[in-house]
């Protein structure tokens, strides 16, 4: 593994974004898990969840590109070159390829929830892991597919400036 | 994650230290990259942009060809 002091700035912002991540969306999930499920979990209690989590993650970001921005300003020389920028759009690629994937499968669960319990001769409406029809469910699933989306984004980075 | 193997090798390195006084840093610097990436170059673990070797290749005072090298091997034509 590659030392500290020998990484990019790109890929200590990566490490560093990764980590955050993982912390915040652990942390979202053990509240989920300590009130037992989504279900048990109340409207405000949800709303509260979120709006914490929304806004940590919104101002730790802000801190860790800012922390990064303040220094590049004492770097006489452009830190970001062209591995870098390959290796930022080849994790941009899979974060934006897993959200691709995820979306869709939340639309093709919602579309067959409502159109089996439509059909002529249907006895009982599919139940998947999630009732899209249901607010809290559709936003937990949504704040997951976020993000684990940026998880791997990071997760492809680092692992990209090991393997190049 | 390291991609499709490349077919380029280089000598950048043997060269570097053998004709000039220049350390990674420095060669970095010149040509408009970061040290991490003169290094994973160096490792053969990157191939460089066409635009990049040229520097690269300019700044070490050599012709391309003598800086790096293409592996035909397997390749049908």
């Amino acid at each position: 593994m590659t030392l500290i002091e020998d990484m990019s700035e790109t890929q200590r912002q990566a490490w560093v974004t990764l980590i955050v991540d993982v912390f915040v969306f652990v942390y979202f999930l053990k509240n989920i898990m300590t009130a037992g499920s989504i279900d048990t979990l109340s409207a405000s209690g949800l709303s509260k969840l979120m709006i914490g989590v929304i806004i940590t993650t919104i101002i730790l970001h802000a801190v860790i590109a800012s922390v990064f921005a303040m220094r590049k300003q004492g770097e006489d020389e452009d830190i970001k070159d062209e591995r870098d920028i390959r290796i930022e759009r080849k994790g941009a690629t899979f974060g934006f390829y897993f959200l691709a994937v995820f979306m869709n499968i939340i639309i093709g669960h919602i579309v067959i929830q409502n159109g089996l319990d439509n059909l002529p001769n249907a006895t009982e409406g599919y139940a998947g892991p999630f009732d899209y029809t249901n607010t809290s469910h559709l936003v937990f699933a949504l704040t997951c597919a976020a993000f684990i989306g940026d998880i791997i984004k990071n997760s492809v980075m680092v692992l990209a400036y090991r393997g190049e | 994650m390291g991609g499709k193997k490349t077919r380029i090798t280089n000598h950048i390195r043997r060269i570097r230290l053998a004709r000039t006084d220049l350390t990674q840093a420095e060669l970095a610097r010149c040509v408009g990259a970061t040290r991490q990436t003169i290094i994973s170059i160096e490792g053969q673990k990157y191939a460089p942009s066409l635009e990049l070797a040229f520097r690269i290749a300019h700044t070490l005072g050599e012709p391309i060809e003598e800086v790096f090298t293409f592996d035909p091997s397997g390749l049908e034509i």
